[in-house]
């Protein structure tokens, strides 16, 4: 069985927020919220001071919390992994957004897809991809399975000018992050939590 | 449009005063019901079960697509949202069958179904503890504490309050005064412990700032702890020796004291649930370490 996952290799992350712009781009996600966002930090003191970067999105976990805690079963995972929302059945209760140690589901308050950019009457860029999302429910990144299902990458992977996103099956051996996961040193976001995710950091 | 992103511990914003109210609501509706029964109190009942109502309707003031909420039945096997739902709709429906059926008379049928409703009122007491605790998210609502303690709290709350209301309506209980403070010293322990058991995560420790020094402080020690716990368990104790009209007045003063103290007791736990930072510690960089540890731990873009 695939298990789609991502692997961000920080060593090349340039932290140009290129992947937020695209995810931004495709999804049409309402104001304020963000799939794919950059996690930046100073680290050491002059003259060994320097920048690091954090992209993050859905972890998609192996064990994700967000999932058993929905009481309509909106939130699901798919069999190939990926962690997604069914607008049609969300209730709005939040639980799921509560329960995600990673804060990677956003709540869409009731008015926000009247609110576009510009202050004024939304653009017909966002009436048509604001139409995407129902008032009152849950969020995500969804790893982008339409494009996905298409045979495409995520829109995020694709835009990534310094190529530090790769995308694939973890369960595979032999595809593209397997073989760096084995090369490299890595670690995922708050293993702690028990959640297993499927989105790795390479060490820079 | 500003684009800023914490780093750093980051509060629970999806649970606030709302939800507690309601958490609150159902607790101690569900436990005013149950001691109505063990008084013979009907008229005590009919409030409990109003209680349990008020909750419902904050809970779906809270939903964003209220009109789905019928949905929301069908996780029982997962989701404590599920299972609340439940037990709230089992508990609403035979709590009014049994008090409809004991105003009609039909003692038969009014027995057996005030015996279900308090069986199923002890899941609705212990439901909100239990829904906080499935958020494996927040490390301070973790462990089993948060349910026994808000369990307590509810029957504690209750109990100051039929303690409060009998006399009024003319009945009388004399156990329902140690029970309460009985209910009261088991609530503040389990809080104790509660907190004491805690995990000492940097989610945690910033929780524990914000109750006891930082904006959740006074909410916390003086409603949570003094209204809460302190005022009705002296003066639950004092009042006992006296009667007369004013105490009648100062009773319900303390009842209406324990209810704002439950709610700043358990808004305060619900506001100070934090998240474990996201960004590790360490630096990210295998090679060439940098002369001192991570200077910050928030950035914004």
């Amino acid at each position: 069985m695939a298990r789609l996952g991502m692997v961000i290799d920080l060593k090349v992350c340039v932290g140009c927020h290129a992947c937020t712009a695209a995810c931004k781009a495709t999804n049409g996600t309402p104001p304020d919220i963000y799939f794919a966002r950059v996690h930046e930090r100073e680290v050491g003191v002059f003259p060994n001071a320097r920048r690091e970067f954090l992209p993050v999105l859905c972890n998609h976990c192996e064990d994700p919390p967000c999932v058993p805690v929905c009481p309509t079963g909106a939130s699901y995972k798919r069999e190939d992994g990926i962690v997604a929302v069914k607008s049609d059945l969300c209730i709005g209760c939040r639980s799921c957004a509560t329960s995600c140690p990673y804060e990677h589901r956003h709540y869409v308050k009731p008015g926000l897809l009247d609110t576009g950019y510009f202050n004024g009457e939304l653009t017909l860029y966002e009436k048509a991809k604001y139409s995407r999302w129902d008032e009152g429910t849950v969020i995500k990144c969804d790893f982008c399975m339409d494009r996905v299902d298409q045979g495409l990458q995520p829109a995020c992977v694709e835009t990534c000018p310094a190529e530090a996103r790769i995308f694939g099956d973890l369960a595979d051996p032999e595809s593209a992050p397997s073989k760096l996961l084995r090369e490299r040193e890595s670690f995922t976001l708050l293993p702690d939590a028990g959640t297993k995710p499927s989105v790795h950091y390479l060490k820079a | 449009m500003s684009l800023k992103y914490q780093t750093g511990v980051r509060f629970n914003h999806h649970l606030g005063p709302q939800e507690t109210l309601s958490f609150m609501g159902e607790g101690v509706g569900a436990a005013l019901f149950a001691i109505a029964l063990f008084t013979d109190q009907p008229l005590l009942a009919g409030p409990g079960i109003l209680f349990v109502i008020g909750a419902v309707f904050a809970l779906l003031g809270h939903l964003g697509n209220p009109q789905r909420a019928w949905r929301a039945i069908t996780r029982i096997g997962t989701s404590w949202v599920s299972r609340g739902t439940l037990f709230i709709s089992i508990f609403i429906g035979v709590a009014t069958l049994s008090l409809v059926a004991g105003y009609l008379g039909m003692t038969a049928l009014q027995q057996p179904l005030a015996v279900a409703a308090l069986v199923v009122a002890v899941p609705v007491m212990g439901y909100a503890g239990m829904l906080l605790r499935s958020m494996r998210a927040v490390r301070l609502w973790r462990g089993p504490f948060v349910p026994l303690a808000f369990v307590a709290h509810s029957l504690a709350t209750a109990l100051i309050l039929a303690w409060a209301l009998i006399p009024l309506l003319g009945g009388a209980a004399a156990w329902l005064q140690p029970a309460a403070m009985v209910a009261l010293v088991a609530s503040a322990l389990l809080s104790v412990l509660h907190l004491l058991r805690a995990e000492r995560s940097e989610g945690v420790r910033a929780s524990f700032e914000r109750l006891f020094s930082g904006d959740l402080r006074t909410g916390f020690l003086v409603g949570g702890c003094v209204c809460g716990i302190v005022v009705p368990l002296v003066v639950t104790a004092v009042l006992s020796a006296f009667a007369g009209g004013i105490v009648m007045v100062l009773m319900l003063a303390v009842a209406l004291c324990r209810l704002y103290g439950d709610f700043a007791y358990r808004n305060a736990v619900v506001i100070a649930g934090a998240y474990e930072p996201v960004m590790p510690d360490w630096p990210m960089r295998s090679s060439t370490p940098p002369a001192a540890p991570v200077a910050c731990s928030t950035a914004a873009h």
